[in-house]
């Protein structure tokens, strides 16, 4: 299989997947080609399960999983194009990182000394040449996290998958992280990448799946997922000195669907089918009213809030 | 060391490699014996090489240990072969088992426990490479621990009397070292299988060892039969012509020879099918094992 192929790299068709009474995946299809494709759930939603069963680690109870062509479970061979990044922080932590990787690279078919020398490029790329010789029980968790990463690109995959790449890095590794995964994409590769935090995938895809209760809800780019948002009223928290004039201004306005002031004192909650008009609308009124707005914040704009719309 | 299988065919990358340009190509994967001698060699003695390793070679040395202790206070060794036969295997038959409990629980079981071994699932080698990678990992480790232990105990305990008895009884010491190999592999593929069975393996076979090699291995009649132990001593017996390694009495081997006789081939067959058994078992249930 070459790379023309890779648009059907990961396929999941029609997959369910039961531990004893509780259900991890749901009815799940899914087909996943080259770039980068975000799968975006908050912890619980069955995110780390499928990625299990892509690297064929576990069978699914129903429907059929297939990786570059293959059933992953019974195909060990087709786990020479994959690179895996668990999501768990469990490593071998009596040996050192060097060890590790060299390890890996027996197993996947290298001889001593290239293994070797493999092991020492990829602690350089993940920048822990110098924590080379430490036992990886030593390591940091951001360090922890990087050498897992190195062993999942070393063999130069086709396949991606990293479950929670960016969980304990500091803001510059997360920055490398995120470009070495973006160019790995543009590469060819198909790389699937899973995450709770919207942000962190939208810096890496557009493309975007979004996953919860073991279902998924939608797929797409991110403009879509945010049109999603846009469809129900948005909420907005402003905290000001005079929340009775400002509720007054905007219902009149007709920008919101309701105000209230039940918050506490100086704050008021307003929701509105119009976000970007609303944040336009909210600054004229400022400064022809001349009110003070000391606060501004959006509880519906992160995931969880497109998440909870979603699963209703 | 080099591995001449990887070099049969390789796939260049199409794009730049990841990790630098220095990277080599992406080897074909490994089959059959390639497979199982590459996870072998990435944990061959790994087991023996933590803290739980220095403590079984401690326990594996405790009878010599033991022995030069009484020598230094002038004890009686009880006259050579005897002493060896009556004295020191049949307690060495639990400290190996200990040993074996431990290692052949542990050689997989944990990294089933800490998830570590997704590392080598993910990679391109068959489950049954791993296995038996693992498993001739876990013969190695055990074998290092006890064989040298017990030529040690036979040293120990044969030396004060001249290198007559000590040639004497050679044949001896090849029948516990015999059956010590053979224990190890029955042994081993028991609790391999038995860690894949479930998470409390180590109490699991503590408790199984306890009733079949511990208990019943020392009734008389059918009973006996039943367990391992009374095989490997069986075989001990029909190599060394030393009926001592029955701890019951002298008698009992010829009154059980008598009553229900055990050929020393029907032994290393009963021993075989065990082993084939749990091999077999242990390698199904592998095969097909989840890892959620």
């Amino acid at each position: 299989m070459r790379d023309a192929d890779l648009d059907r790299a990961i396929v999941l068709d029609e997959v369910t997947k039961w531990y004893g009474q509780v259900i991890g995946i749901n009815n799940v299809s899914l087909t996943v080609g080259p770039g980068v494709t975000g799968l975006l759930g908050p912890n619980g939603a069955g995110k780390s399960t499928i990625m299990k069963l892509i690297t064929g680690q576990i069978l699914p109870s129903q429907g059929a999983v297939s990786l570059c062509g293959c059933p992953p479970f019974f195909n060990s061979d087709v786990k020479r194009r994959v690179g895996y990044v668990p999501e768990l922080e469990a490593l071998h932590d009596h040996e050192s990182g060097f060890s590790f990787i060299r390890k890996m690279a027996v197993l996947r078919g290298y001889s001593s000394g290239e293994a070797g020398q493999i092991a020492r490029d990829a602690l350089e790329t993940a920048g822990l040449a110098k924590a080379a010789d430490r036992s990886i029980g030593t390591y940091s968790r951001g360090m922890r996290q990087r050498i897992k990463l190195a062993q999942a690109i070393f063999h130069d995959p086709d396949v991606l998958i990293l479950d929670e790449p960016l969980t304990a890095l500091d803001p510059v590794g997360r920055r490398e992280e995120i470009d070495l995964i973006r160019r790995m994409g543009d590469e060819g590769r198909c790389v699937l990448v899973s995450s709770h935090v919207l942000h962190e995938v939208e810096a890496m895809t557009d493309q975007v799946v979004l996953i919860a209760h073991g279902k998924i809800l939608a797929e797409g780019t991110i403009d879509h997922i945010r049109g999603l948002i846009d469809q129900h009223p948005h909420t907005v928290e402003i905290g000001t000195d005079d929340p009775v004039r400002l509720s007054t201004s905007l219902l009149e306005k007709g920008i919101v669907v309701s105000a209230s002031l039940e918050k506490g004192p100086g704050q008021l909650l307003v929701k509105t089918r119009e976000p970007d008009r609303f944040y336009d609308l909210l600054c004229d009124l400022v400064v022809e009213e001349g009110l003070k707005v000391e606060s501004l914040h959006s509880p519906d704009n992160n995931l969880q809030a497109v998440f909870n719309y979603l699963v209703k | 060391m080099t591995n001449d299988n990887h070099t049969a065919s390789t796939e260049q990358p199409t794009r730049s490699a990841v990790g630098g340009e220095s990277l080599a190509a992406r080897p074909a994967p490994l089959s059959g014996l390639a497979a199982v001698k590459a996870v072998f060699r990435i944990s061959a003695l790994s087991p023996v090489r933590r803290k739980r390793g220095v403590i079984l070679f401690l326990l594996a040395m405790l009878p010599v240990i033991l022995i030069v202790i009484a020598d230094l206070f002038g004890a009686e060794r009880g006259g050579g072969s005897r002493f060896f036969t009556v004295g020191v295997v049949p307690v060495y038959h639990y400290i190996e088992m200990v040993i074996f409990i431990f290692l052949g629980c542990s050689v997989l079981g944990d990294d089933m426990e800490t998830r570590t071994l997704a590392y080598d699932l993910i990679c391109p080698v068959s489950r049954i490479a791993v296995y038996a990678g693992r498993y001739l990992t876990f013969l190695a480790s055990a074998l290092l621990l006890v064989l040298p232990a017990l030529t040690a105990v036979f040293f120990a305990c044969m030396t004060r009397y001249g290198i007559d008895s000590v040639i004497h009884s050679l044949p001896l010491l090849f029948a516990v070292l015999v059956t010590a190999m053979i224990g190890a592999m029955v042994y081993g593929s028991a609790f391999i299988l038995l860690s894949l069975m479930t998470k409390r393996a180590v109490l699991a076979a503590v408790i199984i060892t306890i009733c079949f090699e511990g208990f019943l291995a020392n009734l008389p009649l059918r009973v006996c039969s039943s367990s391992v132990l009374y095989h490997l001593r069986n075989l001990m017996v029909a190599i060394s012509d030393e009926s001592w390694f029955f701890p019951m009495a002298k008698l009992d081997v010829a009154t059980m020879n008598e009553i229900f006789e055990v050929t020393a081939l029907q032994s290393v067959m009963i021993l075989g099918l065990l082993w084939v058994g749990f091999t077999v078992g242990g390698v199904m249930l592998f095969k097909r094992k989840q890892f959620p």
